[in-house]
């Protein structure tokens, strides 16, 4: 099979093959590598490169910075085969790496984040595509820029194979294999959390969703926005609620039951910022029940010293199907 | 021939048009000392261009890394959305808290990395856009050295 698909073009078994993700909560204590390494345990996916030969790279995790003005970075790395085979993407900082800020110097907190890439590319253009249908190994690199020590409390890696949806070869088309892709958020929206909020809670006004589940059970789903920390140590975290149904049902994964959030968390680090910072956080769904209709929204946590107050603002949230 | 935009549905032949691939662009370069505090087009150019699927949706993502010299500025990198070419009309400007990424305003010594995920609907299917990297700072000290820039990313998929 080609790529793109031509119309009228039959899909096969295997043109489509499933996305996957790991993740691991080990504390990957005092790294001071400044080389790209595996770490213990090696956080992998071994997956079916798809006819477009690309893929979404996804790695996310929190990284505590333990003194000094170092900076952590996790990385994405792909092999063919398995670990031992030949590298088709390495592990770099600027193209496919989610790094902390390096001045976390009294911080006791770790910031969380995601870095996407495609892959392979080099510095500027993608590169010649895996090859469809062969067999690759992803996993999750991780460095010090030099200096004193970082912790990484959490590392994920996901593989999205592209085209996005949810469709797999084999069988015959069906309405929820490519399930609408949702964007939600308040455009305005400023909230204050202070020392009352230290457990999840869904602010006044925050970003909400309903979604329907892909054949395939699986979706990304991507919480962003502006944070900010008003005084030292006080994180402020963003991350998704996800419940059957409607707002009522059951929670398919408790915030509040740690280290749950580690995997969905966008948060800042935990140091003064006189601005709010960007970015995002892309999480992995799974098992979801195609065809059920899902309600998602942004919920907000901080880890606070009294009197202490952290904001976020303009929450977003975006649900994506995937194979 | 104008092309409708559509929600895929059993049955349906799958047009061309339904998945696009995947569209990318980045700039290896560092950038010293930026000081626009209004978003420019970061230079040399980092765009992309697309046309949009039957679905009108597709997920934009900008990535890459910066630092901050002093310790009250924040660096930001967004997209712009345009029709057809960098003099067509915007259908999706830059904008710090919608669309950005950007690195704490903690004074940094090292370049800090990261993406931002937005999504854009309501394209036309089947018609040319064009999308590029925009940058800003949210102030200068007016002293050496402000923000820096390292590595911009920009790349299209789209989505159902």
């Amino acid at each position: 099979m080609t790529f793109p698909f031509f119309a009228g073009s039959p899909i096969k078994m295997g043109d489509i093959p499933p996305s996957v993700h790991a993740f691991d909560d080990t504390n990957q204590a005092n790294l001071s590598n400044t080389s790209f390494a595996a770490g213990s345990p090696e956080v992998g996916v071994s997956f079916i490169a798809p006819p477009s030969g690309y893929v979404l790279g996804i790695v996310g995790g929190g990284i505590r910075d333990n003194g000094g003005t170092n900076r952590g970075a996790l990385a994405l790395e792909i092999h063919e085969n398995d670990s031992s085979g030949t590298i088709v993407q390495a592990a770099e900082v600027r193209r496919n790496a989610w790094t902390n800020n390096s001045h976390n110097t009294s911080s006791s907190v770790s910031g969380f984040g995601s870095r996407v890439a495609p892959a392979p590319i080099d510095d500027n253009a993608l590169l010649t595509p895996l090859v469809p249908g062969a067999t690759y190994f992803a996993r999750t690199m991780q460095a010090v820029s030099g200096g004193s020590t970082v912790d990484i409390l959490h590392r994920d890696i996901t593989i999205v194979q592209l085209p996005l949806g949810a469709a797999t070869g084999g069988r015959l088309a069906s309405n929820l294999d490519n399930v609408r892709t949702l964007g939600g958020g308040t455009q305005v929206s400023t909230f204050n959390v202070s020392d009352s909020h230290s457990d999840w809670q869904a602010p006044d006004t925050n970003a909400q969703l309903r979604f329907i589940a892909p054949s395939s059970g699986r979706a990304l789903i991507i919480v962003a926005g502006g944070l900010r920390d008003n005084t030292n140590n006080n994180r402020i975290g963003m991350a998704p609620e996800v419940r059957e149904d409607d707002e009522n049902g059951r929670q398919i994964f408790d915030l509040n039951d740690a280290p749950t959030f580690r995997k969905f968390m966008w948060s800042n680090f935990g140091n003064t910022d006189s601005k709010y910072m960007y970015g995002c956080r892309v999480g992995w769904l799974e098992d979801l029940e195609p065809g059920r209709q899902y309600f998602a929204q942004t919920m907000l946590a901080a880890t606070t010293t009294t009197s202490a107050s952290a904001d976020a603002f303009n929450q977003r949230l975006i649900v994506v199907g995937v194979s | 021939m104008s092309i409708q935009a559509r929600n895929l549905t059993a049955g349906q032949p799958v047009l061309a048009l339904d998945a696009m691939p995947l569209e990318f662009n980045a700039d290896p370069t560092t950038r010293n000392d930026v000081d626009d505090t209004s978003f420019v087009p970061w230079s040399p150019e980092v765009s992309v261009t697309f046309e949009a699927p039957t679905s009108g949706r597709v997920l934009v993502f900008i990535g890459g890394g910066g630092n901050t010299d002093s310790n009250v500025h924040r660096l930001s990198m967004a997209p712009e959305v345009r029709l057809r070419d960098e003099n067509g009309v915007v259908v999706q400007p830059p904008s710090v808290s919608r669309n950005s990424w950007s690195n704490s305003s903690n004074i940094t010594q090292n370049n800090e990395f990261g993406t931002q995920v937005s999504l854009v609907e309501g394209l036309v299917p089947g018609s040319p856009y064009f999308a590029r990297a925009m940058i800003a700072v949210s102030g200068t000290d007016g002293t050496s050295g402000d923000s820096d820039v390292d590595s911009i990313q920009i790349f299209i998929v789209p989505t159902a």
